[in-house]
């Protein structure tokens, strides 16, 4: 039984390196660097992050898209890193829209993506001014400046400098901003509910 | 009489004999070979020596090493076989980074196969160069081999300076120098093999 795990895993890992399929990927703007929330409560006033995480099963060191902002007027991006340990490099398309523009990373260094674990590409920095009424929604398109494929869905290098491209995971939903006071107040008046 | 034509033959031999003996075992460069690949080759360097592998980039570079009489010279060391720009000053290789990966073996043979530790950028071929003196001569032209390094500015560091280089090229015209997986286009691979060497210094 071992032994045949172990020829089935050496088979994969055979396959995985010859394979001359694309590789699979899926690109998204999660709330945790894990890619495991697509919804985000933030209060006014208190700096928060969102990370664009992206999935595959191989070796990754540049990754192209760009971000959609839908309501977002009373939110700032105060800040930005890129790569899985912040020393990765963005080349946006416009550097006086370094965070709407478009964003070429290059993460820093040769990630490596295997069973399903996160590669953490960008970490944004959020800030609310105001509270709101509504959700604000970010997602992710595709970037022309990156590469000649297709310019509707991110794209990522991998470390030998083939260009593949990323289906888009679900948009993150940021539930209207609260304040502190308006907190206190709901969580007051829960206590006599 | 005839011993004195004797005497001058000799004395002549002699001479000879120093003048021979003075060239053997010293290389000659106008004498000695370098050969790389039959066309034109490209190859990422980097400040570490973590660019491109000259052997498996089919850039392997063979040197026979040579003295005026043509008879080969074993046992050359190879920290004195150098592999470097070819005279234009346009790379900028770091101490030991481009050497030879052995002595020369009896037929005064070696080659150069490993990756290149230094920065900076060529199109104008490469020499090889015999304790400090390049391999020239009829037979010897400059290598085939085309080099660029995420050390733009050669400096041996990859840092600021050079990001700042390299956003140029990237939203600007075509520039040979940051195109570093070698494709004619500047995009998102090169990005990524850019910002992987930032921060790398010579060994």
């Amino acid at each position: 039984m071992l032994k045949m795990t172990t020829v089935a895993a050496i088979a994969l890992i055979i396959a995985f390196a010859a394979s001359p399929v694309a590789a699979q990927c899926t690109v998204a703007v999660y709330g945790d660097v894990q890619g495991t929330e697509s919804l985000v409560s933030p209060t006014v006033g208190e700096p928060f992050d969102v990370y664009v995480v992206l999935f595959t099963e191989g070796l990754v060191n540049g990754v192209g898209y760009t971000l959609v902002l839908e309501n977002f007027d009373g939110f700032f991006i105060t800040g930005a890193s890129y790569g899985p340990d912040g020393g990765g490099l963005n080349f946006p398309n416009d550097p006086n829209q370094a965070f709407t523009s478009g964003a070429s990373v290059g993460l820093g260094l040769c990630a490596v993506g295997f069973g399903g674990l996160p590669i953490e590409v960008a970490r944004y920095t959020l800030l609310a001014t105001a509270p709101a009424g509504e959700r604000s929604f970010i997602s992710l398109t595709g970037n022309a400046n990156s590469s000649d494929l297709d310019p509707t869905v991110p794209v990522f290098s991998d470390c030998q400098g083939v260009l593949s491209s990323c289906d888009i995971g679900p948009q993150l939903i940021i539930e209207p901003p609260v304040s502190d006071a308006a907190e206190s107040f709901g969580a007051i008046k829960s206590l006599f509910n | 009489m005839n011993k004195r034509l004797l005497g001058l033959a000799v004395a002549g031999s002699m001479v000879l004999g120093l003048a021979v003996s003075a060239t053997a075992g010293v290389p000659d460069v106008e004498v000695s070979t370098a050969t790389g690949p039959a066309s034109t080759t490209t190859v990422l360097i980097t400040p570490a020596g973590l660019g491109d592998d000259l052997g498996a980039a089919g850039a392997t570079v063979t040197v026979t090493v040579l003295d005026t009489n043509g008879d080969a010279i074993a046992g050359y060391p190879f920290q004195d076989v150098v592999l470097d720009d070819s005279g234009d000053s346009s790379l900028n290789i770091c101490p030991g980074g481009s050497t030879a990966d052995g002595n020369t073996d009896a037929f005064g043979v070696t080659t150069i196969s490993n990756p290149v530790a230094g920065g900076g950028s060529t199109q104008n071929g490469l020499r090889v160069y015999l304790a400090g003196d390049a391999i020239t001569g009829v037979l010897n032209p400059a290598l085939d081999i085309q080099v660029n390094s995420p050390d733009i500015a050669a400096d041996r560091v990859v840092n600021l300076t050079d990001i700042g280089a390299f956003a140029t090229d990237f939203s600007g015209a075509y520039a040979f120098r940051s195109d570093f997986v070698f494709d004619g286009v500047i995009n998102l691979s090169d990005i990524g093999r850019f910002a992987t060497s930032v921060g790398e210094v010579c060994p």
